[in-house]
C-alpha cells in the first residue's frame, strides 16, 4: 500500500512541480547564464525545461513571445535596439519596460555590461597609467588594430574618435587575430566586447568608457509574464550578482579552461550561496550522444514519414496529368529552395520553437524528392506495358497494385532516400529552434569554437545517414527483385 | 455461318489523329469465331482499329460493338477479361515471372491455386514452354519463349474474343515458324474469334481464313482468303499478294 501511494506520488510529482522553460542564445555567455538561470530554479524544485541555443535574438523573441519559453537572458541595448528599434543608448530597464509588449518583462540587470571596449596589454596599461578613454588622446604613439565592423559603422570608431578627440590611424585586423598581435606586440589596441573570456587568457585589460561612448547592453533575465510568480521571485535574487570582471572570469572559465557550462554555474551559484555545492557535474558524454541520436532519428523518421504519406499519394494522383504534374514538383520546388534556417525560423511564429516546427519544415523538405522521383518513376513506365496493364482487363487500383507501382518501386525508393539523407543533414539545423537532437553539440560547439563538441554532433550524424542509407538499400533488395535494379547488362 | 452476327462490328466510326482523319465513316464486321487478319503497311490504321476493340482508344464518332455490346457503355474492365490481348514484343511485366505473368488476372478472378496450377500446366504444354519457364523472369526468356508466354497469357481466361497485335513480327523467321504452328494449334481447339493485325501477308493467308486489306484508313478488299487470292480487288492487293509468292 505504502508502496503504491509512493508511486503515485512519483507520477504526480513532476505535475506538482511547476515547469519551467529556459532558453539562451547561441553564444557561450549566453548559454552559462542560460545554466545559471536553469540551475537556481532547479534548486528551488522546479521543473526546467532547457532550449538552449535558439538562433539569435529575433528567434528567442518570438520564443519568448509565444510562451515556448519562459525566461531567456537579454541585453538591455539588444532590446533597445532590435526588438524595440529604439535609438536611446542607454535605455533603463523601466523605459525597457514601458515600452515592452505587455506579455512580456525584463527583470532587474544581473549587474554587468557586455559592451564594446578598447582592450590593451594589462601590464602596458600599468606602466603608461592608461586607464580609460579620455587617456588615450594623450598617447598618440600607441598603434590600434580594429576590426573591420567597428572600423566602419557609424557608432564605433568614427564617433569614438571625435568624442575623446583620439589622433590615431587605426589599420583594420581580423577580430580573431587581433589579441594574438597584442600579445606580439604589431598592435597596441583592439575593439573587444567587455565581457569576453579571451581578455583573461591573454592577460588584456579595458579602458573605462569615462563619457559613456558606447551603448549599454546590461545583461537582465527577460521573461514572459504567464512564468509562475514564484519562479520570478528566484530569479529576483540574481539581480546585481555580477559584474564585469565576474562575468569575463566566468566565461574564461569555459573557454580557457575548457569547463563545462553546467558547471561553472554551479560553482558560481554555490560561491554566491544561492545554491548548496553539491552538483557533481560528470562526463555523461555517451549518454547524452545516445538521446541525441534517438532524438534526431524520431525528427527525422516522423518528418519521412510523414514525406511518404502526402508525396507518394500526391504524385500517384497527379502524375497522369502533365500540366498538374509540372505545377506540384514547382511547388515542392519552391520549398526546397527556402535555406533551411530561413525555413525553420518562418515556422516559429506558426508552430513555436521545439520539435513540432523542425518535424513541419523537415517534413517540406522531404517531399519534393518524394514527390519528383514518383511522378518520374511512373511515367517512365514502358507505354507498351501500361497499354497491356490495361487491356488484359485491370481495373485502375489493379494497373497501379500488381503493375505500375512494383515497376516504379525502385525510383521511389531511390527518392525516399534521398529524402531521408537529406532530412538527417537538415536535422541538424534544427537545434537552432530548440528541437534538440545531434545538432543540439554541432550549435554549441560552434558558439564554443569547441571542435569536439562539434564532432560529438557530426560524426554520429554521418554514422546515422549511412546506416539509414544501408537499411534502405536492404529494405529494397527485400521488396524489389534483383533484376530491376541490376547494373549488369542481360542477354 | 452467314447467319451469324458478327463477333466486332465497326459502324460509322470516325477517328483523327490531331488534324488528320484516320477513319472517315468505316464500317465493317469481323466474323465470329474465325480468325480474321487486318493487313496493311505501317500508317494504314490496323493498329487504331485494333486498339477500338477494347476501348483502348475510343471512335470520335460511330460505334464499334463487340460481342453483342457496345464498347464505349460496356463495363469495360469485365469485357477486356473476355478478350484475350498480346503484342509485338511480348509486353510480359518485367518484375512478375512468366507464370505470374500468365495467371495475374486469372488470381484476381478469384482462381484458386490448384486451378490456375492446371491451367498453366495446360497452355504451357500447348505452346512448347515446360513448366520451368514457368518460374523464370522475361528478361531469362528467349524472344520466341516470350512471345509462348505472352500468347499463354492472352488465353488464360478462355476468352472466346483475341485481339493480337503483331504478335510475331519481333521474331526471327525460324521462331516465327514455329510459333505459327502453335498458333494453328490453338485455333484447332475449339470455336474462337481472333483477330490479327499484321504486315505480312503470308503471315495472314497462312494463319486467318479471313483477310482485310486497310490502306490509308480505308477497307480496299475484305473477304475470304481464297476469294481474295482468287480476285485481288485492285494492284495494291495484288502487289501484296504478290510479295508472299516470291
Amino acid at each position: 500500500m505504502k508502496q503504491i501511494a509512493a508511486l503515485i506520488l512519483l507520477l504526480v510529482l513532476p505535475v506538482l512541480a511547476q515547469a519551467v522553460t529556459v532558453g539562451s542564445k547561441n553564444f557561450g555567455e549566453s548559454y552559462l547564464l542560460g545554466e545559471v538561470v536553469a540551475q537556481l530554479l532547479e534548486s528551488e524544485g522546479f521543473d526546467v525545461d532547457r532550449r538552449f541555443g535558439l538562433g539569435g535574438t529575433l528567434v528567442c523573441y518570438e520564443a519568448l513571445l509565444n510562451h515556448e519559453i519562459d525566461v531567456y537572458v537579454e541585453y538591455t541595448g539588444t532590446a533597445e535596439q532590435v526588438i524595440l528599434k529604439g535609438g536611446d543608448l542607454h535605455p533603463s530597464i523601466e523605459s525597457i519596460n514601458t515600452r515592452l509588449d505587455p506579455a512580456l518583462s525584463m527583470l532587474a540587470s544581473l549587474g554587468f555590461n557586455n559592451t564594446y571596449a578598447m582592450a590593451l596589454k594589462a601590464s602596458q596599461a600599468e606602466t603608461l597609467g592608461l586607464f580609460s578613454l579620455s587617456q588615450l588622446a594623450e598617447h598618440p604613439e600607441l598603434v590600434l588594430g580594429l576590426s573591420l565592423e567597428f572600423l566602419n559603422r557609424e557608432d564605433g570608431w568614427p564617433g569614438l574618435s571625435s568624442l575623446y578627440q583620439l589622433p590615431h590611424e587605426p589599420t583594420g585586423i581580423d577580430h580573431g587575430l587581433a589579441y594574438q598581435a597584442i600579445v606580439n606586440g604589431s598592435i597596441d589596441l583592439t575593439d573587444a566586447y567587455s565581457t569576453d573570456g579571451d581578455l583573461e587568457r591573454y592577460d588584456l585589460r579595458i579602458l573605462t568608457d569615462d563619457r559613456s561612448y558606447f551603448p549599454d547592453y546590461f545583461a537582465a533575465p527577460f521573461v514572459n509574464n504567464a512564468m509562475p510568480a514564484a519562479a520570478r521571485q528566484v530569479l529576483s535574487r540574481l539581480a546585481g550578482r555580477f559584474t564585469d570582471d565576474r562575468m569575463r572570469q566566468l566565461n574564461a572559465e569555459v573557454v580557457i579552461n575548457e569547463r563545462s557550462f553546467a558547471d561553472v554555474a554551479a560553482e558560481f551559484l554555490a560561491e554566491e550561496g544561492l545554491v548548496a555545492a553539491d552538483r557533481n557535474a560528470d562526463s555523461r558524454w555517451l549518454a547524452e550522444i545516445l538521446a541525441n541520436t534517438l532524438d534526431h532519428l524520431q525528427l527525422t523518421s516522423i518528418a519521412l514519414l510523414l514525406g511518404c504519406l502526402v508525396g507518394l499519394p500526391v504524385g500517384i494522383l497527379v502524375y497522369r496529368n502533365q500540366s498538374l504534374a509540372r505545377a506540384v514538383v514547382y511547388v515542392a520546388g519552391l520549398l526546397q529552395t527556402i535555406p533551411s534556417i530561413a525555413l525553420l525560423a518562418l515556422m516559429i511564429p506558426l508552430f513555436g520553437i521545439g520539435m513540432l516546427p523542425a518535424i513541419v519544415a523537415l517534413f517540406l523538405y522531404s517531399i519534393l524528392p518524394i514527390l519528383r522521383n514518383t511522378i518520374t518513376a511512373l511515367l517512365t513506365i514502358d507505354p507498351v506495358l501500361k497499354r497491356v496493364a490495361v487491356a488484359i482487363g485491370l481495373s485502375r487500383s489493379q494497373q497501379l497494385r500488381y503493375v505500375l507501382l512494383p515497376m516504379a518501386l525502385p525510383g521511389i525508393m531511390a527518392g525516399i532516400r534521398t529524402a531521408a539523407v537529406i532530412s538527417i543533414g537538415t536535422a541538424t539545423l534544427a537545434a537552432f529552434i530548440g528541437a534538440g537532437g545531434l545538432g543540439e553539440p554541432i550549435v554549441t560547439g560552434l558558439a564554443l569554437n569547441d571542435t569536439d563538441l562539434i564532432l560529438q554532433g557530426a560524426l554520429p550524424a554521418a554514422l546515422l545517414a549511412i546506416l539509414v542509407e544501408l537499411s534502405f538499400e536492404l529494405l529494397e533488395r527485400k521488396i524489389v527483385r534483383p533484376h530491376l535494379i541490376s547494373g549488369e547488362l542481360t542477354s | 455461318m452467314a447467319d451469324q452476327s458478327p463477333v466486332i462490328s465497326f459502324q460509322s466510326v470516325r477517328r483523327s489523329y490531331g488534324q488528320k482523319v484516320l477513319f472517315d465513316g468505316l464500317s465493317l464486321d469481323i466474323p465470329m469465331d474465325e480468325t480474321t487478319a487486318l493487313v496493311g503497311e505501317s500508317g494504314s490504321g490496323k493498329s487504331t482499329l485494333l486498339m477500338m476493340c477494347n476501348g483502348l482508344l475510343a471512335p470520335d464518332s460511330g460505334s464499334v460493338v463487340v460481342m453483342g455490346e457496345e464498347v464505349t457503355q460496356a463495363d469495360v474492365v469485365a469485357m477486356r477479361r473476355r478478350i484475350g490481348y498480346a503484342v509485338q514484343g511480348a509486353g510480359l511485366f518485367p518484375h512478375l515471372t512468366a507464370a505470374e505473368n500468365v495467371s495475374l488476372v486469372a488470381r484476381l478472378e478469384g482462381w484458386s491455386e490448384s486451378e490456375v496450377k492446371t491451367k498453366l500446366a495446360s497452355l504451357f504444354d500447348l505452346v512448347g514452354l515446360s513448366v520451368e519457364h514457368g518460374e523464370r523472369f522475361p528478361y531469362e526468356l528467349s524472344g520466341g519463349e516470350q512471345q509462348r508466354v505472352a500468347l499463354c497469357r492472352a488465353l488464360m481466361l478462355d476468352p472466346p474474343l483475341m485481339l493480337l497485335d503483331e504478335p510475331f513480327s519481333a521474331l526471327d523467321p525460324l521462331t516465327k515458324t514455329g510459333i505459327h504452328d502453335e498458333f494453328l494449334r490453338i485455333q484447332s481447339l475449339g470455336q474462337r474469334s481472333i483477330l490479327l493485325v499484321t504486315h505480312d501477308m503470308g503471315e495472314a493467308m497462312k494463319l486467318a481464313q479471313h483477310l482485310v486489306i486497310l490502306k490509308d484508313g480505308k477497307v480496299v478488299q475484305h473477304g475470304r482468303v481464297d476469294e481474295i487470292r482468287e480476285s485481288p480487288q485492285d494492284g495494291y492487293v495484288q502487289q501484296l499478294l504478290g510479295s508472299t509468292s516470291a
